[in-house]
């Protein structure tokens, strides 16, 4: 099979040259979805992102190691010629992921990509792409579900056909809650990042790159940011599910200013936001099941 | 063949480790230098130096020229690596006995409490007669390692068997990787530095400005006034021309501290607090403590000084915010007192190790919170509160300065010499909070 960074960066080529001339009108999605069979993650890629967020038990991988390893068939998908957005200067909102049971390195994964949920948003239109990984069948057992993720992505500006535009939603206002955690994000924490998962959008790599794509200077990943939000605390055995939305940018370097509250047993809520202009930058929950 | 019990001599009882009874472990008395700021006078020091001189000082100052110790227990939170053998390093440069054995012991900035207290307890257990308990730290001496990266790097270079292996390794290098990376003083679960820690709970504890500078000054004022009548002359032994804590600020005033700007909780706007003034500096500096047997300490003429009676170590859940980083010593004190049958008001003098002036005032206030004592340690009634005129009435580390590990053996020596001061059977309690939300309180009493 086609290793899934080609795919990728065949993808990001596509959708330089789809970005200019699709549709901005969209109707509908692709029925179809995109599989990859017995992609493996390896141990070298769970070597470098060990490098970046700590140990990792190769048989019981991370959940957003497991995301870097299985969205570039979400990518394959959105670059595909009849999807109905362009795949440049999305802006992801938010994803949500149930993690039923443990992912192991070097083993073979079925992976499947579909988009769901074209929606009008006060900006644009947003999607879902859901990304589901099961263990391969082998003899004597049937694929088993171990991850599902769905990505919610805003394409700004551009509008659904027949569609009404949403009114905007008021901004709440935002109350720091009592800092637990600071996290100092060095000017390479995007290139390292990108190193791990392939994803080099220019936004996260230089700050001239970013600014001429638009940004106030270069950006973390948001996957990043979740992968910080759950290093260490992700439950041995999996069974957990998270969530994470973004709200404004974290700018390279900078220094983020972290709450872990825990609501009850089950519960850990996170925040991240700027400490000077006290804008917050992502909200996370985490749920563990007690058992 | 004869038998194990032929080796005690039989007129000494049997060791309680071997079912005889429990004995005291006694306070002969301690040596340290005077503590520095960090990269000033000290700064060609090593630990190892530091540690050297501290000893020799103790040997000097008790004729144990020659004496093989039953063990020397001392440790520093910020070493080399090469450093490993530390202490036992530092002993073989000594005029001790080649053949005294020596260990490390960790615990952040409870290093000294834990070193003596684990030596006091096996003197107590007959394990041990005679035994040197300290501490040393210097930043100036501080570490710089490379980034993971640039080890990563090196280490490849290193296992490398080919010139082609090795060229491959060395081609992965990168300017970038020489930038070195000094160790911080922040928490490394949560990235916050302990002063940003503290600024929360000094905060939660509605901790005033004027309170902590208050505390701040008395600290200036006792260590200069114990100076003034020679507390501390058989407590300090001169270093590199150092005969005085050089962080001690005797003329120092409230308008002075109180004109400082926050050092720490910056975010907290004008609820910021915590100040260079009420906040310890970065220091170098090494204590040394010297305990035994009774009977040890009777057979040289040595003097006892006070009894080493217990200590208790405890540790919070600090990662999320469920308790402060520095307030472990709170939750061990209760233990302590329990286990003693006394309470916080049955001590002559108090030595709650000023990290913050903020941690000294928020333990003082959770002792005396009827909610805290009875949610969080699971009391009846509230601890209470403490005669103030008995608190660190020598000074403590704002005024002295706080070398991590040297800590402990600087309250040990100078308690234990209050203690006797004041005459046998007085108390005194020692509070020393530590990173990674521990912390360890004990018990001396006077001879």
């Amino acid at each position: 099979m086609t290793p899934l960074i080609t795919t990728y960066r065949s993808a990001v080529t596509q959708t330089v040259r789809d970005a200019v001339t699709r549709r901005r009108r969209p109707r509908q999605l692709p029925g179809h979805a995109v599989v990859v069979h017995g992609h493996r993650i390896s141990q070298n890629q769970v070597e470098d992102y060990a490098q970046l967020f700590g140990a990792v038990d190769p048989q019981d991988l991370p959940s957003v190691l497991v995301h870097v390893a299985a969205f570039p068939a979400a990518m394959e998908l959105m670059a595909e010629p009849d999807f109905p957005l362009p795949l440049m200067g999305m802006v992801h909102l938010e994803n949500r992921v149930q993690h039923h049971l443990p992912v192991p390195a070097e083993t073979d994964l079925e992976i499947m990509a579909t988009a769901t949920d074209l929606a009008a948003h006060p900006s644009g239109t947003t999607v879902d792409l859901v990304v589901t990984v099961h263990r391969s069948a082998d003899e004597g057992s049937e694929t088993q579900l171990l991850w599902e993720g769905t990505s919610t992505y805003l394409a700004k500006g551009v509008r659904l056909q027949d569609a009404e535009r949403p009114p905007k939603a008021a901004h709440p206002d935002f109350t720091p809650p009592e800092v637990t955690a600071q996290w100092r994000l060095s000017g390479s924490t995007g290139r390292e990042y990108a190193a791990v998962s392939g994803d080099y959008n220019p936004i996260h790599l230089h700050p001239l790159t970013a600014k001429a794509l638009g940004m106030k200077g270069m950006i973390a990943h948001g996957m990043y940011l979740a992968g910080r939000m759950l290093a260490g605390r992700e439950p041995v055995g999996a069974g957990h599910s998270w969530s994470i939305s973004f709200a404004t940018p974290v700018v390279l370097p900078g220094t983020v200013q972290v709450s872990y509250a825990h609501p009850d047993a089950q519960r850990t809520e996170v925040t991240g936001w700027n400490g000077r202009s006290s804008k917050p930058h992502f909200t996370g929950v985490l749920e563990i099941p007690v058992r | 063949m004869t038998s194990a019990s032929s080796n005690t001599s039989k007129n000494s009882p049997k060791a309680a480790i071997a079912g005889g009874e429990l004995r005291p472990a006694v306070i002969v008395g301690g040596n340290r230098t005077p503590f520095v700021r960090s990269h000033g006078k000290y700064a060609t020091a090593s630990n190892k130096d530091l540690l050297t001189a501290t000893l020799d000082g103790l040997v000097a100052r008790f004729g144990l020229q020659g004496e093989q110790i039953g063990e020397v227990a001392a440790g520093a939170v910020i070493k080399h690596s090469k450093d490993f053998n530390l202490t036992r390093e530092a002993v073989l440069g000594t005029a001790l006995d080649p053949r005294t054995p020596a260990h490390e012991v960790q615990i952040a900035c409870a290093t000294g409490m834990e070193a003596i207290g684990g030596l006091a307890n096996k003197i107590r257990l007959g394990q041990l007669d005679s035994a040197i308990g300290g501490g040393v730290d210097s930043i100036s001496d501080a570490p710089l390692v490379f980034s993971d990266a640039a080890r990563a790097v090196l280490m490849e270079l290193n296992r490398a068997k080919s010139t082609k292996a090795k060229l491959t390794a060395l081609s992965k290098f990168r300017p970038g990787h020489l930038a070195p990376q000094a160790p911080g003083t922040g928490e490394p679960r949560t990235g916050m530095s302990m002063g940003d820690h503290q600024a929360r709970t000094t905060l939660k504890w509605e901790i005033t400005r004027e309170a902590q500078d208050q505390l701040a000054l008395d600290s200036h004022k006792n260590l200069a006034a114990a100076y003034d009548r020679g507390f501390f002359d058989d407590l300090i032994t001169p270093f590199r021309g150092v005969s005085r804590d050089n962080n001690l600020r005797p003329d120092s005033t409230l308008e002075k501290l109180g004109s400082l700007k926050p050092a720490f909780g910056k975010d907290l706007g004008e609820k910021a607090t915590m100040t260079a003034g009420n906040s310890t500096p970065l220091t170098d500096g090494a204590s040394v403590v010297l305990l035994g047997s009774e009977e040890w300490a009777s057979e040289r003429g040595l003097p006892v000084l006070a009894e080493f009676v217990d200590f208790e170590t405890g540790a919070v859940d600090f990662v999320d915010g469920d308790e402060g980083l520095l307030m472990a010593p709170a939750y061990a004190l209760p233990r302590l007192l329990e286990r003693q049958g006394m309470s916080l008001q049955d001590f002559d003098y108090y030595e709650i190790h000023e990290a913050f002036a903020g941690t000294v005032l928020s333990t003082l206030k959770a002792w005396e919170d009827e909610e805290f004592c009875r949610t969080r340690l699971g009391l009846d009634a509230p601890l209470g509160s403490i005669d103030r005129a008995k608190l660190n009435v020598n000074g403590s580390s704002l005024a002295a300065g706080h070398p991590f590990a040297a800590t402990g053996g600087r309250i040990v020596a100078s308690l234990a010499k209050m203690l006797h001061e004041k005459g046998t059977g007085s108390l005194g309690l020692i509070s020393v909070c530590a990173a990674g939300g521990q912390g360890i309180v004990a018990i001396l009493r006077g001879r």
